[in-house]
């Protein structure tokens, strides 16, 4: 047993890459499925024993292949990834039995299992991503879950799908060459690709060569804010999420952008953090705009979209606003606020895109002036919709407002009650956009397409109601969300210079 | 003195609009009267004078009924409306 | 804790109406009846003193007993029993499980202790009440919609108030404020939308009377009377108040005196006596204060008894104009009956609820010595005949003959729950001092002297009399009279449309603009850039580009220049 637990980190990531390259050989798209789900299912608790250990014990280091960091590549587990690990896998698992039926709906037969393994090979990248402290082992991650990412995006029916793909290509290679960029010109000052261990070789690096140290800041953070969608960067986000299958949004919703907020993270507080005192650093000069721009015009965008897909999107847009936001403020409560607002964020936008996808699925269609009446037609499936759209408002009693009351308290402590207040306010458009949803599905006659629909069957309906409850659930008890999200603020502030 | 409530018990039909009304004043009189009798405390000078209730209610609801119709003939609309 | 919680009247409530939608037929009835007098039986037996706990390191109060909850607590839970009674044949039972989870919240806002308790049970009676308004049916959708939306506005607002305040202070405790800090006015402003004051007071004639026959009776009792309460715990004797609540008194009277559909009218009587408990918090004194509990307990009972007549009225002829009503004092004797007590109470008369609570808060404004705010109080007091005092019951059940209408009194549990709360409205009147010892304040308060008599019947014989003089001036119109809401439900459509094209059209020029210049910087820029067929008219992709450069640019210049 273990020799099993110290092998965990490897497990992490090497599970899933290889269930990968064996999905692509089951030819049978339930086949494939299910060899996915049983993968998949394996990650969390793995995620879950390192999670474990590393919060009654310390962080673990893990050297691949026996080489010691930093010639080697080095798999840190720290409580900040531990968390995010447990979160992807997480919700990734509770998704998986939703796969099946909606996969089989809206891809053909034989590219089902190519699709899976995408699927897998995607998860692998974000896990290895949060896993690795290497820079530019994070960097192959980020690529091999960005290409399958392409992959399943144009998988969609849609045939705007293909140009959203290769939109998203284009963008995703620009962010991925400007992190690289920005790991090549650490790697002249200090060195070393370890992030650790650039840490700790920074502050004398950045003595002698000011400016190219800066310089790195500013590649890994454009490039990071690329792949997170960071305002104005987020334009290849709605379209990406609006035209792939509804099973792929609803994973790279919950997951993606997570990890490269996690990425983030770890560059500022970690890696720069430790060496150079933040204040001097532009980090939250630059977020401070951005993510209030987010929070209003990506809100209001969301609001003029007709398509619900779409609406999200914008909406997933605006609530990363909200994640930056509690970054840039760079105190206890804010970094509290953002790291459970991952967390929380992960739910709810799961839950709101599944039950897109079960509408997909039974009335055909995401257009709003299409669906008067669901609600009553798909009555469980939009109860879910509206109580996780509760929670995405910051209604008090849910996770949502868990994530908004500390990035308030953070903004009160940073003394920038403007902030505070833009915060209510923001919450009020999502009010907006919710409440438009809401009024369409209830208070409309019932139109032609939602006629005939009804809640989906037990295998899609149960991830959505488990999701939804989640997202209630973490707004009441807040032990395992903010309990340790505060924790992970409180060992990132603590390393801080 | 409108009297509906309490004369309603009794069947309609056997007092005439006429009585009813004689019926109503003598007891309008008769309660203004009782002001002789009742001593109020009186708290700001005006309170305590004879009959003041009396025509301040009829004063108040006056102008009460003056205000509502000014509020309606400016603010009446049919209640098709709101209708879309 | 745990025990006390789940044992608290609020909380058999919610299991109450859980239960409702898993059962049929007389259990249903039984579970409907059973659990409002379970609440009330709870009430009494609530711990005294305070139960706490403890959220997002908070120290919580979730229930707090002391006289002022135990008189608002049980009268709502008295009330919840006699609308449960009233709709025992309603067949939705959506309408009759959200209206348990409404009491439910009215009864957990009376007993919290905290503010963060209350906002969740705030939330909880906005969300429940909404639901009572959509089963009104179809032309209730709008007004709930609207309804709903001015409560999430209100619960925005106090939220924010909450959360500035535990931030400024670092209490959580209901305690008595003073609005000066903008948390405070915060608050206060949420309280205020669900007392129904300016300028969001139409929410009230918008959605009440599209509810149904039994649905208008809870909406009638707990927003309103729970808004009042929380305000008399948090801003007793802010002066503001007094003519905040003389405004909606008079609103309230004279929309009511104009309007012709019975429920409208009624709606605008709950503003006009809510301007009264509003004007007796911001006395502030604790004869007031007494007067503002005595008078929301009676004034929900009378309030739901002539509710209930207009929804009987509603449920046997199908209508409530009064342009179309009138006579049906025969037909439906019993109701009429239960109409004039309710009016007797409404208007104060002497031996009903009203006269022992009404006076003590006119009392308390003389005993101030605020005589503008007494002579104003004694005028609206006379102006109840215009509506719900006189012109109600007169146009309905007496007044001109009207071509008869085939329709009697309704069935016996509709009569049975009149009845009660006409009976209500009796005993509380001539036996105030049950009423009296639940009051909050020690206060020695004597309603029946010869003075306070006579004044009464003087005051609202002549007013009568005016009424009676000018009645033809009021006669029922067809027709609404135009309203605050009038600022959102008309311009407010066509400036969304307006709007709406306005950015629609402010994008496309902001779209094509940032287009062009990140085509020119792309040509400019990038030398290299591929077959330009495809990669030119890919634009966001382009605009991305520009805007990646541009935000690396911004970022090292910024990094430079610091």
């Amino acid at each position: 047993m273990n020799a099993v637990t110290a092998q965990l980190p490897a497990l992490q990531v090497v599970i899933p890459l290889l269930g990968a390259i064996i999905a692509a050989f089951l030819r049978r798209g339930t086949l494939a499925w299910a060899w996915a789900a049983l993968i998949t299912a394996l990650t969390p608790v793995i995620a879950f024993a390192q999670l474990h250990q590393v919060w009654t014990n310390d962080t673990i280091s893990y050297r691949m292949g026996g080489w010691p960091p930093p010639i080697g590549i080095e798999y840190r587990v720290d409580l900040l990834n531990a968390f995010v690990l447990l979160l992807v896998s997480l919700v990734s698992t509770i998704m998986m039995p939703y796969a099946r039926r909606s996969v089989a709906h809206e891809i053909d037969g034989d590219k089902q299992a190519w699709f899976y393994c995408m699927y897998l090979l995607g998860l692998a990248g974000l896990l290895g991503i949060t896993i690795t402290g290497d820079a530019f082992n994070a960097f192959v991650f980020l690529e091999i879950s960005s290409l399958s990412t392409y992959v399943m995006i144009a998988m969609g029916r849609d045939r705007r799908a293909l140009v959203a793909s290769y939109q998203y290509l284009i963008i995703g290679t620009i962010g991925a060459t400007l992190y690289v960029i920005g790991v090549g010109l650490l790697y002249l000052v200090t060195g070393s690709l370890n992030f650790a261990d650039i840490g700790t070789r920074l502050a004398e690096a950045s003595a002698a060569y000011p400016r190219p140290v800066l310089a790195g800041l500013a590649f890994l953070f454009v490039g990071i804010s690329l792949k997170l969608a960071l305002f104005p960067l987020h334009v290849w986000l709605p379209n990406a999420y609006a035209y792939a299958p509804s099973f792929a949004t609803a994973f790279l919703a919950a997951t993606a952008t997570k990890v490269a907020i996690y990425l983030l993270l770890r560059i500022v507080f970690s890696v720069y953090g430790v060496a150079i005192d933040l204040n001097t650093l532009p980090v939250s000069t630059v977020l401070y705009p951005l993510s209030i721009a987010a929070m209003f015009i990506a809100s209001i965008l969301a609001v003029y979209e007709t398509n619900l897909k779409r609406m999200l999107a914008y909406s997933s847009v605006a609530q990363i606003g909200y994640i930056t936001l509690g970054i840039a403020l760079m105190n206890q409560a804010g970094l509290t606020g953002s790291v459970v607002h991952l967390f929380n964020h992960a739910l709810i936008k799961g839950a709101l895109f599944l039950a897109l996808g079960a509408i997909v699925y039974r009335a055909g269609t995401i257009k709003l002036d299409d669906l008067g009446g669901i609600g009553r037609t798909m009555p469980l499936t939009f109860a879910a919709f509206v109580f996780a759209g509760m929670s995405l408002m910051g209604v008090p009693g849910t996770a949502g407002f868990i994530s908004k009351y500390y990035l308030i308290v953070g903004a009160l402590d940073a003394g920038l009650w403007p902030i505070a207040f833009l915060i209510v306010a923001s919450s009020l458009i999502a009010l907006v956009y919710i409440g438009r949803a809401v009024e369409v599905a209830y208070f409309r006659p019932i139109a032609s397409a939602p006629a005939n629909a009804k809640d989906p069957p037990l295998m899609m309906l149960v991830p959505i109601l488990v999701l939804t409850f989640a997202s209630i659930y973490f707004g009441i008890d807040t032990e395992l969300s903010a309990g340790v999200a505060s924790r992970v603020a409180e060992t990132l502030l603590g390393g801080l210079k | 003195m409108r009297d509906t409530r309490r004369t309603s018990k009794a069947p309609l039909t056997t007092l005439t609009g006429k009585d009813m009304r004689k019926a109503a004043l003598v007891i309008l009189i008769v309660l203004v009267l009782f002001d002789l009798v009742v001593k109020h405390h009186e708290v700001f000078g005006i309170d305590g004078t004879f009959g003041f209730v009396a025509w301040f209610g009829a004063l108040a609801c006056f102008c009460l009924i003056l205000l509502a119709l000014a509020v309606g003939s400016l603010l009446r609309a049919p209640e098709s409306t709101y209708d879309d | 804790m745990t025990t006390s919680l789940l044992t608290s009247p609020a909380s058999a409530l919610l299991v109450g109406a859980l239960a409702l939608l898993f059962t049929r037929g007389i259990a249903h009835k039984i579970i409907l009846l059973g659990f409002p007098v379970l609440a009330l039986i709870l009430v009494f037996h609530a711990p005294t003193g305070s139960v706490t706990a403890n959220y997002l390191g908070y120290a919580l109060t979730p229930i707090r007993a002391d006289a002022l909850a135990l008189l608002f607590g049980a009268v709502f839970a008295l009330a919840a029993f006699l609308g449960a009674l009233f709709a025992l044949d309603r067949s939705s039972t959506l309408e009759l499980s959200s209206a348990l989870v409404y009491a439910a919240g009215a009864l957990g806002v009376v007993f919290a202790g905290d503010w963060i308790t209350l906002f969740v049970w705030w939330e909880i009676m906005a969300i429940a009440s909404t639901l009572i308004v959509v089963c009104g049916g179809e032309k209730a959708y709008r007004p709930a919609f609207r309804y709903a939306l001015v409560h999430f506005l209100g619960g925005v607002l106090l939220m924010a108030g909450i959360a500035g305040e535990i931030a400024m202070s670092g209490n959580t405790t209901i305690t008595s404020l003073k609005p000066d800090s903008w948390p405070r006015w915060l608050i206060l402003a949420g309280l205020l939308v669900n007392a129904g004051a300016p300028p969001f007071w139409a929410w009230v004639s918008d959605a009440y009377p599209a509810s149904s026959w039994s649905g208008m009776v809870f909406l009638s009792v707990f927003t309103t009377k729970t808004a009042a309460y929380v305000l008399m715990r948090a801003f007793p004797g802010v002066e503001g108040l007094i003519w905040i609540g003389l405004v909606m008194a008079v609103y309230g009277i004279v929309y009511a005196a104009l309007e012709n559909d019975i429920r409208r009218l009624l709606a605008f009587v709950i503003v006009s006596q809510m301007g009264i408990k509003v004007a007796g918090v911001g006395i502030g004194t604790p004869l007031a204060l007494n007067g503002v509990a005595a008078h929301s307990a009676a004034a929900v009972i009378y309030t739901a008894l002539l509710v209930m007549v207009a929804g009987s009225v509603m449920r046997q002829t199908g209508k409530t104009r009064m342009s179309d009503l009138g006579s049906l004092a025969a037909a439906m004797p019993l109701t009429a009956f239960a109409c004039m007590i309710g009016a007797l109470a409404i208007a104060a008369f002497p031996l009903t609820s009203g006269f022992v609570s009404k006076s003590m808060i006119v009392d308390a404004a003389a005993k101030q010595h605020l005589p503008g705010v007494w002579i104003a109080l004694l005028a609206v007091s006379a102006g109840v005949v215009l509506h719900a005092g006189l012109r109600l019951p007169w146009l309905v059940f007496f007044g001109a003959p009207k071509p008869r209408i085939a329709a009697g009194d309704p069935p016996q549990s509709m009569r049975i729950a009149m009845a009660l709360a006409a009976v209500l409205c009796m005993v509380i009147g001539i036996v105030p001092d049950g009423l009296y010892v639940m009051l909050p304040h020690q206060v020695t308060y004597v309603p029946y002297t010869a003075s306070h008599v006579l004044v009464q019947l003087q005051l609202l014989s002549f007013a009568a009399l005016t009424f009676y003089l000018m009645r033809d001036l009021l006669k029922p119109q067809p027709g609404i009279t135009l309203d605050l809401d009038w600022l959102y439900r008309r311009p407010g459509a066509w400036l969304a449309c307006g709007f709406d094209d306005l950015t629609a059209g402010a994008w496309t020029r902001l779209v094509s603009g940032i287009n062009s210049k990140a085509a020119w910087l792309h040509d400019l820029l990038v030398t290299h850039h591929g077959p330009t067929g495809t990669f030119g008219r890919t634009w966001p992709t382009g605009t991305m580009a520009f805007w990646t450069t541009f935000l690396l640019g911004a970022f090292l210049l910024i990094a430079a220049l610091g």
